[in-house]
């Protein structure tokens, strides 16, 4: 069966509430994402989204797509490229790769004069978890990551 | 206070336990409403907040300004309500690069049985 081209685009709103609540439920209280004093005085210059919780988007934008009941023997393998500000629209979507199993994924942010990628990778369908390779896979470049 | 040099490839650094219950799933469904449904399977979203808790709940004691810089996550099979997972953290990678320290997180998350439900990797610059 040929998959579709294009996942179902997701999309959330990354307020101050959804980000105390992600805290709350992954226990991860780091002041960049809660202390806006703090966080002003950081590299990022204010508060920044958890990462996870823009990745959870494109979970959320292949179940859209496939169905939970498909979500088996998938992998998704992403970068954090950009950081997400505290009030940006996140949006989750992909395209179908010339493998015909594969996508390539991103999340981008909107918001504030801005729209930019700030997840990337890809989303593969029945590869085994022997594919999935223990070790460094990323660079170092273009990116500044989402603190944890 | 986990330091960059405290960490060893290979090393198993804990586990932590968390029960996929109807309860969880409503705290879940207070941010995603949408992943509130009436399939008995977790949210494959909710995956990253299992594998996160576990992350920060073994190493509680870490320095401020890490930085997550990739992911992957394998999902063998969804666990079902009312199942207890129980997630295993490992280092399984360390490089100092540029400057960086480079840590490499590996997690396996069972289900009582012992079976593999899901795998994540997780790419880190640490902070000192």
């Amino acid at each position: 069966m040929m998959l579709p081209l294009q996942l179902t685009e997701r999309r959330l709103q990354v307020d101050r509430a959804a980000i105390r609540r992600y805290a709350d439920l992954t226990n991860d209280h780091n002041p960049i994402h809660l202390d806006p004093d703090f966080a002003a005085k950081t590299a990022m210059g204010g508060i920044i989204a958890h990462g996870m919780l823009s990745l959870s988007l494109i979970w959320q934008s292949l179940e859209a797509t496939f169905g939970r009941e498909r979500m088996v023997d998938v992998a998704v393998d992403i970068r954090f490229v950009r950081p997400v500000r505290e009030d940006d629209w996140v949006v989750a979507g992909g395209t179908r790769t010339d493998d015909h199993a594969t996508y390539e994924v991103w999340v981008r942010a909107e918001g504030q004069g801005r729209s930019e990628t700030v997840i990337a990778g890809s989303a593969m369908f029945d590869v085994g978890a022997c594919d999935i390779p223990l070790g460094l896979h990323s660079s170092a470049q273009d990116w500044r990551g989402s603190n944890t | 206070m986990m330091t960059f040099d405290d960490f060893e490839p290979g090393l198993p650094l804990g586990a932590c336990s968390f029960a996929f219950t109807k309860e969880a799933l409503a705290e879940w469904s207070a941010l995603f409403p949408d992943d509130r449904q009436s399939s008995p399977a977790m949210p494959p979203a909710m995956i990253a907040m299992v594998v996160m808790r576990a992350f920060t709940m073994v190493l509680h004691d870490r320095p401020r300004g890490n930085i997550h810089a990739s992911q992957k996550f394998w999902i063998s099979r969804l666990p079902t309500l009312n199942d207890r997972l129980t997630t295993r953290l490992s280092c399984i990678g360390k490089e100092l690069k540029n400057g960086r320290r480079w840590l490499t997180f590996g997690t396996d998350t069972i289900d009582p049985a012992g079976e593999l439900l899901f795998r994540g990797q997780m790419t880190t610059i640490w902070a000192t």
